[in-house]
């Protein structure tokens, strides 16, 4: 078995993860070559720098605190596990109220005609206007446009 | 009530159970606590890493299986919890989870700077415990787990092999690169810390 240069060996070997033979292979080995030794010594003391790191106690309020929620019954618990973070309701909710504007917008465009206002004639007039607006009067054609403003409206407004 | 060999009853889990459960939780609080402590570097993460864990042992009490101990149970849902939240970060940071082995990128001599005599100390200061905390937190993810439950936990490689879902050669590996990286960082981090002061 090849040991030498082989880091992760030793670091079995500290934690006593490997069986009889090979252990007793490893351990040879370090006994005889001082760059292993020192490559175990360091392990070693990384191992022991964790080890001795002291433990983080539980705050008393937290054993508390899980066994109030676990005591809530379980469709109350789905429900503040559905509950969406802040983070996501503010955005969400900018966007809710954008959609329903734009959905308000539309649905007044659309409803315009039903409340009985002809939309066409008046932009047909529009046009109209333009038109006479950049063309001389000399030059105008009777469009059909005209007539379908004259059908609206009863008369031509030409005659005012 | 051994937290090893608790065995829930499937017919009153959400009965009579929520005592014996209430007991687990005095009694594995502690152990998990510190190892999500240590995942997370801070206590607020830890506590939301406790919190979760328990509930969801809790909601899965019916799936855990009685040959096995119910601390390992525990750690394992805890560490796929954190896994999740390193996810998400990574996800909106584009940091890797993956990343490869720190070995791979730098050689182990510019990493070690040498034994450091003061590294062997039989009593750990209280600055140095928050060093090997910042030591911990610069380690890739999978790496921390794996030292914090070896060196801190005291668990076995197959434990953490079964907590990790990888096989034992993995755990291996990554505590040995573990080691090494955390080591690394404490004696940068308190030499860095020395020259500032």
């Amino acid at each position: 078995m090849r040991i030498h240069g082989e880091g992760e060996l030793i670091s079995a070997f500290i934690d006593g993860e490997l069986g009889a033979d090979e252990a007793a292979e490893v351990r040879d080995h370090i006994a005889a070559c001082a760059s292993c030794r020192e490559s175990c010594a360091s392990l070693r003391s990384a191992k022991s720098l964790l080890a001795r790191a002291p433990r983080r106690a539980m705050p008393p309020d937290l054993v508390a605190q899980l066994e109030g929620r676990l005591a809530r019954p379980l469709w109350r618990r789905v429900l503040d596990s559905l509950r969406p973070p802040v983070s996501i309701l503010v955005p969400a909710g900018a966007l809710a109220a954008a959609v329903l504007v734009v959905a308000a917008w539309f649905g007044a465009r659309r409803a315009l005609p039903e409340q009985g206002i002809p939309l066409e004639p008046l932009l047909a007039a529009h046009s109209r206007y333009t038109a006479e607006s950049l063309v001389p009067a000399s030059e105008l054609v009777a469009s059909n446009y005209s007539a379908q403003l004259n059908a609206y409206y009863g008369d031509s407004p030409d005659q005012e | 009530m051994n937290p090893r060999t608790f065995r829930p009853s499937g017919r009153n889990i959400h009965g009579d159970a929520a005592g014996d459960f209430s007991e687990l939780i005095r009694q594995c609080g502690e152990k998990a606590y510190n190892f999500a402590f240590r995942l997370s570097g801070n206590e607020q993460d830890a506590r939301d890493l406790v919190q979760k864990a328990f509930v969801r042992a809790w909601e899965h009490l019916g799936s855990f299986d009685r040959s096995r101990p119910f601390e390992t149970w525990l750690y394992k849902i805890l560490h796929n919890i954190f896994l999740d939240e390193v996810r998400r970060y990574a996800h909106s940071h584009t940091v890797s989870l993956d990343a490869p082995p720190p070995r791979e990128e730098t050689s182990w001599d510019e990493l070690l700077p040498g034994q450091d005599p003061e590294l062997d100390s039989k009593l750990l200061r209280r600055e140095d415990d928050e060093l090997v905390q910042k030591a911990l937190n610069t380690l890739p993810a999978h790496y921390r787990a794996a030292v914090a439950l070896c060196d801190m936990e005291g668990l076995s490689y197959e434990n953490i092999a079964e907590i990790m879902s990888c096989p034992v050669g993995t755990v291996r590996s990554r505590i040995h690169q573990g080691r090494e990286l955390v080591r690394a960082a404490f004696t940068q981090l308190r030499r860095t810390g020395v020259k500032s002061q």
